[in-house]
């Protein structure tokens, strides 16, 4: 009886000490977590609701800020382009998924292939932008190109455009992430048996119904995956490309959520503001989370 | 056909179904050149940059696309020089280097409480850490200014270090746990009872196993840090300060019709991360697709 009470007592003193060290361990990560992170997530939240410049004491003014936003033009034409690189993500994935299946057919070659696919993801939007806006130029090198193969007329001012500045921004996006979609759906694909591929192939599957019955079912979770990943990606992860390329120019032709939300900041000092579009911003993309979330529970039931 | 997580299929010769030996193969030539074509298209732009680099501005107006006939470092020196990327090299590094070394650590710990000390609530503590990843840095870079301001840390390298060991900590912190987790927690109470301590065991039985994990996670932050603009260009503001890409994205506005000095500059900017590239390529493949299967 005794050894028992004695045993207990050891084993309470023990997890009490494994408390305190999981604090101990727990504390920096929580620390800079709440700190950098949370505490400036509420803080943004509230001045949501306030006109506020950064430097004096903010005014609350309710839903004032939001109401601005539902009839702000330059909110709207930012929100449209959005939802075209949105629009243009099946775009993204279809090259991705067949440059992986062709790299999947293991030509000769294929591991150079997938390293030159891959290398673009790999540096600085700042540098892709200022590289393809230094080639790209009136006098630049792809005009020049175009001029020699006797295309001279279809030589412009690719960015300065506002016809051609929001596609061409589409495609050097494009061109910096495909070949990390390559690489994901590779990983997808050596997960799969290669006897289904196989299979379909003798039976005679080819072209889009090879693609749409038997390559998109196996590879659905990476897709899903993928899809969610650069929707989300397309919100919040493209304000390099757009500060180095366009500036959201010309006129608003290439401006997005997320650069308008920086301008509004610390161009205008528009604080209140810009907090109002950095919720909004949150939402869209929470919402796209939850949509994924959905999808995923609803496919397990 | 074996799983492999970074997406190398490990199938040999003897694999390869018969149908694509019988036939001789127009389709494979196809592919191949469609790849190859796909290639020079990627490749091209930073072989145009490595070769603007290295001609002089009267040899770029008249040779543009081809291999740069008198070769010169001038552009480099300049750009090393006067255009400043020596002491933006030189900061980035600082940044990156402290953020990447401290990220870790904080990782590290918060990994072992995670995954092999026992108290109510872990789960919570462990989705609250990986679900803040949600709170992409533009919702909160407004509050996130003002605060760095009011703690004295605005233009200052340890604000942004702060920052990014910040925002480095979910996946981090998941990367990691879901490694230690495979250390079984046996060997852990054997060590405990040997006297070891809950650091001890952390240093020496979890690092050596998470080795591969702790490669791939000071891969990726080394690169995205690097790369990073937003964070870096508003934290640190300051021209003595300022970070690699933050002095690029200015050099840009300043040599606009220098191509070939800003060439240099780029070229000198994407040098460490091309190194990365090539060395580290499978790892990085594996960390990029760490999410993808499961």
């Amino acid at each position: 009886m005794a050894g028992v009470v004695k045993h207990r007592i050891r084993l309470s003193a023990r997890s009490r000490s494994t408390l305190l060290y999981a604090c101990l361990f727990l504390a920096p990560a929580c620390l800079l977590l709440v700190i950098f992170r949370l505490l400036p997530a509420v803080s943004a939240f509230w001045h949501a609701f306030t006109q506020w410049d950064g430097v004096s004491a903010p005014q609350p003014v309710g839903l004032a800020n939001f109401a601005e936003l539902l009839g702000d033009g330059v909110f709207w034409t930012a929100l449209r382009n959005n939802g075209i690189l949105v629009a243009s993500v099946p775009l993204w994935i279809l090259v991705s998924l067949v440059l992986a299946l062709l790299i999947y057919q293991e030509v000769p070659g294929w591991r150079f292939f997938r390293g030159a696919f891959f290398l673009p993801s790999v540096l600085s939007p700042v540098i892709v932008g200022t590289l393809f806006t230094a080639l790209l130029r009136v006098d630049g090198p792809a005009n020049q190109l175009l001029q020699a193969l006797g295309l001279g007329a279809a030589a412009k001012d690719w960015l300065g455009n506002p016809a051609t500045a929001l596609p061409t921004l589409v495609l050097v996006i494009l061109w910096s992430i495909f070949g990390l979609g390559v690489i994901v759906f590779l990983a997808g694909l050596a997960a799969v048996p290669s006897e289904i591929f196989e299979a379909a192939r003798i039976d005679g599957a080819r072209g889009w119904a090879y693609l749409r019955h038997i390559v998109v079912p196996s590879l659905r979770h990476v897709l899903e995956f993928w899809t969610v990943n650069l929707i989300v990606w397309s919100f919040t992860s493209l304000f390099a490309f757009v500060y180095v390329m366009t500036s959201g120019g010309p006129g608003y032709a290439t401006m997005l959520v997320e650069y308008n939300l920086y301008l509004q900041a610390f161009e205008f000092n528009r604080m209140g503001y810009a907090c109002a579009l950095g919720t909004a911003l949150f939402l869209m993309v929470f919402g796209v989370v939850l949509l994924q979330l959905r999808l995923m529970t609803g496919e397990k039931e | 056909m074996a799983k492999t997580i970074d997406g190398t299929k490990q199938c040999g010769k003897s694999a390869a179904p018969r149908w694509r030996s019988r036939r001789l193969d127009l389709g494979r030539v196809a592919v191949t050149l469609v790849l190859a074509a796909v290639s020079v298209t990627t490749i091209y732009p930073m072989l145009f940059m490595a070769f603007t680099a290295l001609k002089g501005r009267r040899e770029y107006l008249f040779n543009r696309y081809g291999v740069p006939l008198h070769p010169t470092g001038e552009n480099f020196y300049n750009a090393w020089v006067y255009g400043k990327v020596g002491q933006y090299v030189g900061n980035s590094a600082i940044v990156v280097g402290a953020s990447v070394l401290v990220s870790w650590a904080v990782c590290s710990l918060a990994a072992y409480a995670l995954s092999h000390l026992r108290f109510t609530g872990r789960r919570w503590v462990f989705l609250a850490i990986v679900g803040s990843m949600m709170i992409a840095p533009q919702v909160i870079i407004i509050p996130l200014y003002t605060m760095l301001i009011d703690l004295h840390l605005l233009n200052k390298h340890l604000g942004l270090i702060l920052v990014y060991v910040t925002f480095a900590t979910p996946f981090g912190t998941y990367l990691l746990t879901s490694y230690f987790r495979t250390v079984p927690g046996e060997l852990v109470e054997a060590a405990e009872v040997d006297g070891a301590s809950h650091l001890q065991i952390l240093w020496r039985v979890m690092l050596p196993v998470a080795r591969p994990a702790l490669v791939t996670l000071g891969i990726f932050n080394f690169l995205w840090m690097w790369n990073e603009l937003l964070l870096a260009l508003l934290i640190l503001q300051d021209d003595s300060t300022r970070t690699l890409m933050v002095g690029v994205a200015n050099l840009r506005g300043q040599y606009t019709t220098n191509i070939p000095l800003l060439s240099a500059g780029l070229f000198l900017a994407a040098t460490p991360v091309l190194i990365v590239f090539f060395f580290f390529q499978s790892q990085l493949t594996k960390g990029m697709t760490m999410g993808a299967v499961k």
